[in-house]
């Protein structure tokens, strides 16, 4: 559409003066017919080889306009507007001086063709800026005035067309200052008419195709919103269906234990161990409810306390005791080093403190015995950055792109450790963009992850 | 000798309770945790039933598991029983056609120990 409307005022230029190229063959065809009844009805007043010779050049010029025109069809784009613009102003140039040339030789003043002005007026005003109109209405008037007053005060010879009117009339004072002031005056007022007739419809034309273009950007803008709300939705309703079946699958797993347990199939020595499966179910169950109320909580913040001043390094500090107990429980190096001087950041303390334990015990969880966890904050001009590095299991870039999907974990997370939501850092991550923050992750497999989260300083 | 019953799912307490449920009654209970071990049993072992989850997040879920059994002209024969924890007006969605995955019988989870033995005993004696 855009490359369309910049090429439209070129395309529409080259067809004007294609148009004038072949009105031309047929303006030297009509002269042809034209000096043919001419010589019939006034024998031997018109210069018959003259007016040949002249029609033959404008033929000729023609030829010569005609192989222009092709070459500036096939000229680089760059610029050919211009080149067109300056076409049309030679061509009318060269229309308006041959026609006068032609009318000295058929009569001058006698010849009521001088009419034909007019039309190379019409097609100025059409093709050209308003201004050029009025110019080759002064031009056709300023050299039709030459014409006439050159025969009037004989500084060159006037053709008499016999028997057509009084032959002394392109000597009569009073009669060529009314013909040529009659001509001035028609020729500026079809300027100015066809001017204005033509930026009228230049106008419109501009406004319609303006129209069209947003019309059509806007529809563009609507199928995007709609394919974007159809994505939303789907995801959506794969939230649901995912949400459903991990909602369901412990109460079935409960269910089919007590039914088993009921109708005599586990042995009594075995019971004890069904009954803890049991319960190890139901607690996984209230788990996954907590993180999914904390989720549902977290994207519907007017629900929520206003955000106040937090310490990232003191809600750190508050954490880091449970945290360096179950580090030593695994025997992993556990190390947290805090910049002094962080600044605080705007948000709600419990989330600040849910995304330090979710960041860290995911570390101590899924690095075996003997590796080493590395918690970090520190800040750079906007933001207070936070970093939890491990000697894990790691991730493949695969596994790092779904990271932070819903219910998602990794295979060699879920051997690892059988109890886990797939919910904690689909957690982490909204709370971190809730505050205007950002969470990468970097990691290789069976060498380790680093998580970062930067978090806006509070103004 | 004892029919042998493939159980695929990644809870390894509805694997459990299948064991809990099958086993007194005379059959051997396979497992695996995913599609791809659970395609890798179905050539080893040669079942003769196939227990499937539904949704599983391996690779090859339940569906792709079928489809694959499906493919193989030695194992198209295996029935499959579909056992799945999302709500009956759910699966609908799931399968394009029966066309496509001719499953032989579908549960919905929790399965009451009677239902799922009368469905094995009928799929083993066609």
């Amino acid at each position: 559409m855009t490359e369309q409307l910049s090429l439209f005022p070129q395309l529409s230029l080259k067809e004007r003066t294609d148009q004038l190229i072949e009105f031309r063959w047929l303006f030297v065809v009509g002269a042809l017919i034209g000096i043919s009844i001419g010589n019939l009805v006034f024998p031997e007043s018109l210069p018959i080889p003259i007016l040949l010779v002249i029609t033959a050049a404008m033929a000729i010029g023609n030829g010569l306009l005609w192989w222009y025109a092709r070459r500036l069809a096939a000229s680089p784009a760059e610029g050919r507007e211009a080149r067109y613009l300056r076409f049309a102003h030679v061509q009318i140039v060269l229309d308006i001086v041959a026609l006068t040339v032609l009318l000295h030789f058929t009569g001058g003043i006698e010849n009521p063709l001088y009419l034909l002005y007019i039309v190379y007026v019409t097609v100025a005003s059409i093709l050209l800026a308003r201004l050029y109109s009025f110019l080759y209405a002064g031009l056709s008037t300023a050299l039709f005035s030459g014409l006439v007053l050159a025969e009037y005060w004989q500084f060159i010879p006037h053709v008499h067309l016999a028997g057509f009117v009084s032959p002394q009339r392109y000597q009569r004072g009073l009669y060529v200052t009314v013909v040529l002031f009659a001509l001035g005056f028609t020729l500026f007022f079809c300027a100015y008419l066809a001017s204005s007739i033509a930026e009228m419809l230049r106008r419109r034309e501009k406004e319609l195709l303006e129209a069209n273009l947003s019309c059509e950007m806007r529809a563009g803008e609507l199928a995007k919103l709609n394919a974007r709300l159809a994505e939303l939705d789907k995801s959506r309703s794969q939230f649901i269906r995912l949400v459903t079946h991990e909602l369901r699958a412990p109460v079935a797993a409960i269910q089919s234990y007590l039914r088993l347990i009921l109708d005599g199939y586990v042995p009594p020595e075995k019971q004890r161990e069904i009954i803890e499966k049991s319960e190890r179910r139901a607690l996984e169950q209230l788990a996954l409810i907590s993180d999914l109320l904390e989720l549902a909580r977290l994207q519907d913040r007017r629900a929520e306390a206003e955000p106040e001043l937090v310490d990232v390094a003191a809600v750190l500090r508050s954490v880091t005791d449970l945290m360096q107990a179950r580090a030593e429980d695994k025997d992993l190096l556990f190390s947290v080093q805090i910049e002094p001087n962080v600044p605080p950041v705007r948000a709600t303390p419990e989330h600040i403190k849910q995304l330090w334990t979710n960041l860290i015990s995911n570390a101590i969880k899924y690095t075996e015995p003997g590796g080493i966890v590395v918690v970090t904050l520190s800040q750079n001009p906007n933001y207070v950055v936070g970093t939890v590095r491990d000697t894990g299991i790691g991730m493949t870039p695969e596994q790092m792109s779904h990271l932070f999907e819903e219910f998602y974990r990794t295979e060699e997370a879920k051997a690892m450790e059988r109890q886990g939501t797939g919910l904690g850092l689909a957690i982490v991550k909204r709370i971190v963009e809730s505050y205007g923050g950002r969470i990468w992750v970097e990691s290789e497999k069976g060498k380790g992850s680093k998580f970062s989260f930067a978090l806006p300083k509070a103004m | 000798m004892s029919k042998k019953i493939l159980v695929v799912d990644d809870d390894p307490d509805f694997v459990e309770a299948m064991r809990l449920t099958l086993e007194p009654h005379g059959y051997q209970v396979i497992s695996a945790a995913s599609g791809d071990e659970g395609l890798a049993k179905v050539k080893s072992e040669r079942p003769d039933l196939v227990i499937l989850d539904v949704i599983m997040s391996s690779v090859l879920d339940g569906l792709q598991m079928s489809q694959r059994m499906q493919e193989n002209p030695e194992h198209k024969r295996i029935p499959i029983l579909m056992v799945t924890s999302i709500a009956n007006t759910d699966y609908a969605a799931l399968f394009p056609t029966d066309e496509y995955i001719s499953i032989d019988g579908f549960l919905s989870k929790p399965v009451p120990p009677d239902v799922l033995l009368k469905r094995i005993s009928e799929l083993l004696q066609r």
